[in-house]
């Protein structure tokens, strides 16, 4: 039996947000707790949220967490917090993993991530690579190379105030920069997961056919990417480029492979651009897009998207009465898009959950099966719902 | 945790607000003053219903600055969209002078087409022509009406051509309609001369079972002229 708390706090001082976020976090499980999952919001000094809230637990508690754009806790979406859950495992071991950087080759990476996943044999691992710094498909890949399909993954990329400047991983008392940290359960649980996006595609399809190191688009249909984009954006394309993040890529064809949405989506992967190289007349996600992949324009209203959330919680829901705890991983641009609507996209969920601890933070790609195999999204919404013996 | 400095005893806790003696005595909860089994009821009563407190405190506290924060983004929110609704304004007022623009040569080009389509000609002192090419619907004919009377009114002429020579057919309605106008002109004094009528036209307008002796047909606008100059002579 998993027994967990989740706590959120607010403050101005980053130091003493940690040490209460950890106060709190004792004294709501009633226990020391084994693991902790920490995000905190990318606006505090990082540094002194992790030294404030690790020197408030045991040296034995092992933390793992990143960065974020925003938090989730058990009863709300909220911005600025440190949010933390504390676990208790009981039977179920544990084991937490960390890469301190990619050095370019985030494949490469993966299999070194992977190897040491490996090593502990998982039934599930929650994953938390640097956003910015990794490339989140191919870090995927290397583990998956390694680990095999099979292994359930989820978490989501670590994320930062959307300035996309830097963001940071957290291992027991380090905080990393570029790296990825993930923490591995197994014996005797269970693992229900969901993702749904709810983009619709608009338009014409386009071929990319000049693509730099999987995330600069430079061409499409032989035409500057840029000029593309902003003809479809219209009259808010002089809100680029941060407007983007509201405009998704989708991706409808030309990609091999298992990494795709399903079939009910309409769409087979959904990819954010995050900024523009004015220069060259780029498009820059933070997903990867290969070269001869088929992509059209997106859009989704508030409601598009709040209902496919409440479709995979619904979907999870029913596939697991009880669970012991719950975690959302979301994307930021969905919270960028949905305004001040954003805590509607979880209120269904949280009525669903009945109180169930989840935790979980809005992200720069989010990580979670599809048809049994984990992939890497953007600008989707993915719920995992476990169960220990 | 306990506290690295005890604020109940000797001078730890002289000299803080009263704010940060709460605070650090809220921390403590290991205190060992509050907890020994010697410490009166009363005492270690009033700790944990400041532990309590304290927590209360901290809890209000977060959701206080939560509030202040999600009140600065709704704050946010509410410019980006304040910005938008003014930037669709100004399009909307761009695109209704546009249309208003559109609207106004769409009207001239129509009036200016209605001239076209309703040409009348005076061929002869006192004979005017008007020839019809196209299509001859209800609408089309009321205009033909109403511009023929009114240059019949205006000069007075004792003959009009209707040269039917560019419509292949008419229904019911408005050969009904072409008869009037051959009454109303007669009215004013105007014999009407239908020309150039093919087969089709003819039938729909025998179909009619009218009086057509008002009316006179002639091959062409030639002999119409010719009947308009032996009208003339006779007279």
């Amino acid at each position: 039996m998993i027994h967990a708390a989740t706590v959120s706090i607010v403050h101005d001082n980053a130091r003493l947000a940690g040490q209460e976020a950890a106060q709190e976090l004792l004294l709501e499980l009633g226990a020391e707790p084994e693991a902790v999952l920490l995000f905190a919001s990318a606006r505090y000094d990082q540094g002194e949220v992790l030294a404030g809230f690790a020197g408030e637990l045991p040296a034995s508690t092992r933390i793992v967490g990143c960065s974020s754009y925003a938090e989730i806790n058990s009863e709300e979406a909220l911005t600025g917090s440190v949010t933390a859950m504390g676990l208790r495992l009981g039977s179920v071991a544990f084991e937490t993993f960390k890469l301190d950087g990619a050095d370019g080759d985030s494949l490469a990476a993966g299999r070194v991530f992977g190897a040491q996943v490996k090593a502990f044999e998982p039934d599930l691992l929650l994953l938390f690579p640097d956003g910015l710094k990794m490339n989140g498909t191919q870090f995927l890949l290397g583990i998956q190379e390694i680990v095999g399909r099979d292994l359930p993954i989820i978490g989501g990329m670590a994320a930062d105030d959307g300035t996309f400047t830097a963001t940071y991983e957290y291992h027991g008392r380090e905080l990393i920069s570029g790296g990825a940290v993930g923490l591995g359960l197994k014996g005797g649980i269970e693992v229900i997961t969901a993702a749904k996006a709810g983009w619709l595609p608009v338009g014409a399809r386009r071929t990319c056919t000049r693509v730099e190191g999987g995330k600069a688009i430079l061409e499409l249909d032989g035409h500057p990417a840029l000029h593309l984009y902003k003809e479809y954006l219209g009259e808010r394309a002089d809100e680029m480029p941060a407007v983007g993040i509201e405009f998704p890529l989708g991706v409808v064809g030309g990609v091999q492979g298992t990494q795709r949405l399903p079939d009910s989506e309409g769409l087979l992967l959904v990819r954010a651009v995050i900024g523009v190289d004015e220069e060259r007349k780029a498009l820059l996600c933070v997903g990867e897009i290969p070269a001869g992949a088929e992509v059209c324009m997106t859009r989704a209203g508030k409601e598009d998207l709040i209902e496919a959330a409440d479709a995979a919680v619904g979907v999870a829901r029913a596939a697991m009465p009880a669970p012991q705890v719950a975690f959302i991983f979301d994307c930021m641009g969905r919270k960028l898009v949905l305004g001040a609507r954003y805590k509607d996209e979880l209120r269904r969920s949280f009525e669903l959950l009945g109180g169930t601890p989840t935790i979980g933070f809005y992200t720069y790609g989010e990580l979670s099966p599809v048809q049994g195999v984990t992939m890497y999204h953007d600008e989707t919404f993915t719920l995992a719902l476990v169960k220990g013996g | 945790m306990r506290c690295d400095r005890c604020v109940l005893e000797g001078e730890g806790g002289e000299g803080l607000s009263i704010e940060a003696f709460l605070e650090k005595l809220g921390a403590c909860t290991e205190c060992p003053l509050l907890k020994a089994e010697e410490t009166p009821e009363a005492v270690r009563a009033l700790g944990r219903r400041h532990q309590e407190a304290a927590r209360l405190v901290r809890k209000l506290g977060s959701k206080v600055r939560q509030q202040q924060i999600e009140i600065r983004e709704l704050t946010g929110d509410m410019q980006k969209y304040e910005a938008r609704v003014a930037k669709l304004e100004s399009l909307h007022r761009a695109g209704t002078r546009e249309l208003q623009e559109q609207i106004e040569l769409a009207m001239q080009q129509e009036a200016a087409m209605r001239a076209m389509s309703t040409p009348t000609i005076r061929v002869w002192e006192g004979v005017l022509a008007l020839p019809v090419i196209g299509v001859l619907d209800r609408a089309r004919a009321e205009l033909i009406l109403a511009s023929l009377l009114s240059e019949i009114q205006e000069r007075g002429s004792s003959h009009a051509i209707l040269d039917l020579t560019g419509v292949s057919e008419i229904d019911a309605a408005t050969a009904d309609h072409l008869l009037r106008i051959a009454g109303a002109a007669q009215l004013l004094g105007t014999q009407i001369i239908l020309t150039g009528m093919k087969g089709r036209v003819a039938e729909a307008l025998i179909a009619l079972d009218v009086d057509l002796s008002t009316v006179i047909a002639v091959g062409n606008v030639e002999d119409a002229i010719r009947h308009c100059m032996a009208a003339r002579r006779g007279a």
